[in-house]
């Protein structure tokens, strides 16, 4: 992996953040950096989130949904999507109902 | 009658006289309109168009379909159909638990009442037979009270499905409460039960499943139903977001995209949603998980608060009650959210209605229309208004005529976050396009519950759509209101729609009342049930141009990051679907009604 160069804050709800044990994960990234590659050091970091992040369905994972800056990666470039310093990354449960 | 799954028994019920007939399911209709949600509609539709909905010649109809009751996985659902006083259209409302399964055990697909009762009345429901009683002792009482009364009269083991006092007090926008706190909440059915003299329905039944036709095709198509909710990544028992932390569970991911109506629609996004969000919930005050029959998932949150002014032991917080108490009133007390919710359960008030009506009188307090001062968030007041509004007592007279009514009577239609009178659910058409769609093209005034394209605008189901692009959501939106209007007449829970498709539907369908169905016909009943409902709404003075968005979607962008700049293209939107439903500017014309065998 290249030299980091960025700290993105990961902000984790629901049962990634009951797993990991806490709401924010601070995740160095190499520049141009994408959301797989931030999956991969996250689950380095936390291995306990493995499970529910790596399953992965049509270039996003299965089990939860990952937004950068408010945008849900599915509608972006899946785990290819760039992650810049500063973004905002949130990871949630499915979520379903109304 | 040849079909499975039913009951094959109408109760028709005449309230002025007392009279009740009891007649079988018309197989024809049953074949068209397949029952419940579809079946209502027709029987409203047959009962006139131009009817004043409080009058006595209004029928409401509580109906099953024939997969209520069964085998079939979150079959446990019961409808209410009738014209409503809230919007002036026909309008079904449809709740959970396991008063739609006994209704059936008790040997009927449908009770109709019409005509207005001497006296108050409950009717008693068993074995096939409907026995009006004197309930003069019931009326001025609370759900909650009307309940447990009823359940001491009539046994631990009745489902008691009744209004309370709003709905005694005509308030436009009361609900029938089931089991205590699942609502038949929209549009105002309790108001015509009240209207009637008719306070409850107690119905007592042993569990008597429905054998279906094909019992080899049945047990596979039911196999192949339970393993997609299984392996769902939103309903999987115990696993799925929707099992877990309910419908709630959808307040971060709304709020992230911002799309979350927030101080009566004036922003997307609330600072503070995770103070009452079903993640906070499930982790701090969550006691059960209730379910319904036959339902794996358990989506219900029952929550005890802490002691205190707000203290509450409910059996569920909804994320559509959530936010509106919440985010739509800048409210971010957790434990005042179940307390108001529990408050309207019992007066029998629809809490997406009040709290919209809330959110629109702090808005009119805050641009100084009214003298009274109610404060965005202020507890307090939002607890004393909805006593005043189920009492109809001072403001709250004014504000018991539903969000619309009351911001013209403030002299502010436009604060009124409405479509045909109903307010607004939880997700703002800025942030979430095929919403905007779907609330002004609902036939029961705005609603998330007609065609839920959320589904695929933030779950992925069947796919994912951008929630900020307007290009095809017309097609969207047409399906999912076609298949869902199916859940509701099939008498199945619209969550199943997350992970099963309309293949699905029909095999169990097909099995279980022997009439061989595949995906596409049985959405072409559900494209007639829509149908059917939209022509009785032109017939009853709803024409071109009756769909539109309160003008704060269509005019006022979004300032969340995530939305920022949108609006809710409206007009592009309605072109698409218009075209595709081969309506003419949201009227029905007569070769589509041909074309459907509606006529």
């Amino acid at each position: 992996m290249k030299p980091t160069s960025q700290v993105t804050v990961v902000r984790l709800y629901a049962f990634l953040r009951e797993l990991a044990g806490e709401r924010d994960v601070e995740v160095a990234l190499p520049d141009g950096a994408t959301v797989h590659d931030l999956i991969s050091r996250l689950v380095e970091l936390r291995p306990v989130l493995a499970e529910r992040l790596l399953a992965v369905n049509d270039n996003a994972p299965r089990f939860v949904n990952i937004l950068v800056n408010g945008k849900d990666i599915r509608d972006l470039d899946g785990l290819d999507t760039p992650v810049m310093p500063d973004d905002e990354v949130t990871i949630l449960s499915p979520v379903g109902g109304g | 009658m040849e079909l499975g799954g039913y009951a094959d028994r109408v109760a028709r019920i005449d309230l002025t006289t007392g009279d009740i007939k009891y007649e079988g399911i018309n197989e024809e209709d049953a074949r068209k309109y397949i029952g419940s949600r579809g079946l209502g509609v027709k029987w409203v539709f047959d009962n006139g168009p131009k009817i004043d909905p409080l009058s006595p010649d209004n029928i409401i109809c509580f109906l099953v379909g024939p997969l209520t009751g069964t085998d079939v996985s979150m079959s446990g659902r019961m409808t209410v159909v009738t014209k409503s006083p809230l919007t002036g259209t026909v309008t079904d409302s449809h709740h959970g638990g396991w008063s739609g399964a006994r209704l059936k055990w008790a040997g009927f697909d449908g009770l109709v009442f019409k005509g207005k009762a001497k006296q108050p009345t409950y009717a008693y429901v068993e074995a096939g037979k409907v026995e009006l009683k004197d309930a003069s002792d019931l009326w001025g009482k609370g759900a909650h009270d009307t309940i447990k009364i009823l359940q001491k009269r009539h046994g631990k083991d009745v489902s008691v499905v009744t209004i309370g006092q709003a709905g005694e007090n005509l308030v436009r926008f009361a609900a029938w409460m089931n089991e205590n706190d699942r609502a038949s909440g929209r549009g105002g059915t309790g108001t015509v039960g009240a209207s009637k003299n008719l306070k409850a329905l107690v119905i007592k039944a042993a569990e008597k499943l429905p054998k279906p036709k094909n019992r080899e095709a049945f047990k596979q198509a039911h196999k192949d139903a339970l393993k997609a909710i299984n392996e769902d990544a939103t309903l999987a028992p115990r696993k799925g977001g929707l099992s877990v932390y309910g419908t709630n569970s959808l307040m971060m991911a709304v709020n992230a995209i911002g799309a979350l109506p927030t101080k009566n629609a004036q922003f997307t996004s609330f600072a503070n949603a995770f103070n009452i969000s079903g993640h906070h919930i499930q982790q701090s005050i969550l006691v059960d998980n209730p379910t319904c029959h036959a339902c794996p998932v358990a989506c219900k949150k029952e929550v005890e608060t802490e002691p205190g002014k707000f203290h509450v032991h409910m059996e569920s917080v909804e994320y559509e009650s959530a936010w509106g108490f919440g985010a739509a009133c800048n409210n971010d007390n957790r434990d005042s959210i179940p307390f108001l919710i529990d408050l309207c359960n019992d007066y029998g008030i629809d809490t997406i209605e009040m709290s919209n009506v809330l959110a629109m009188t702090m808005e009119a307090s805050e641009k100084e229309l009214i003298r009274e001062r109610v404060s965005w968030g202020d507890v307090d007041k939002m607890v004393e208004l909805v006593h005043k509004t189920a009492k109809r007592e001072g403001i709250g007279n004014t504000l018991a005529e539903g969000t619309e009514r009351a911001a013209k009577a403030f002299g502010d239609p436009s604060i009124a976050m409405t479509v045909k009178g109903q307010a607004i659910p939880a997700y703002d058409p800025r942030g979430l396009k095929g919403m905007g769609l779907a609330y002004a093209t609902s036939n029961r005034g705005a609603c998330h519950l007609r065609g839920y394209t959320t589904a695929s605008e933030i779950v992925g189901v069947p796919e994912k759509t951008d929630p900020l692009a307007w290009k095809g959501k017309g097609a969207l939106l047409k399906l999912f209101q076609d298949f869902q209007a199916l859940s509701d007449s099939l008498g199945v829970c619209k969550f199943s729609t997350f992970a099963e498709n309309p293949g699905h539907y029909a095999a169990q369908y097909s099995a279980m009342v022997g009439v061989p169905m595949d995906a596409d016909a049985i959405l072409t009943i559900g494209e007639r049930i829509y149908n059917l409902e939209r022509h009785y709404n032109n017939l009853a003075g709803f024409g071109e141009g009756s769909d539109t968005l309160p003008a704060r979607f269509l005019n006022e962008p979004s300032q969340s990051p995530s939305s920022q700049g949108h609006v809710c293209e409206l007009n592009e939107m309605l072109q698409e679907y218009y075209e595709l439903r081969g309506w003419v500017n949201g009227v029905v014309p007569e070769e589509k009604l041909k074309a459907l065998q509606i006529i």
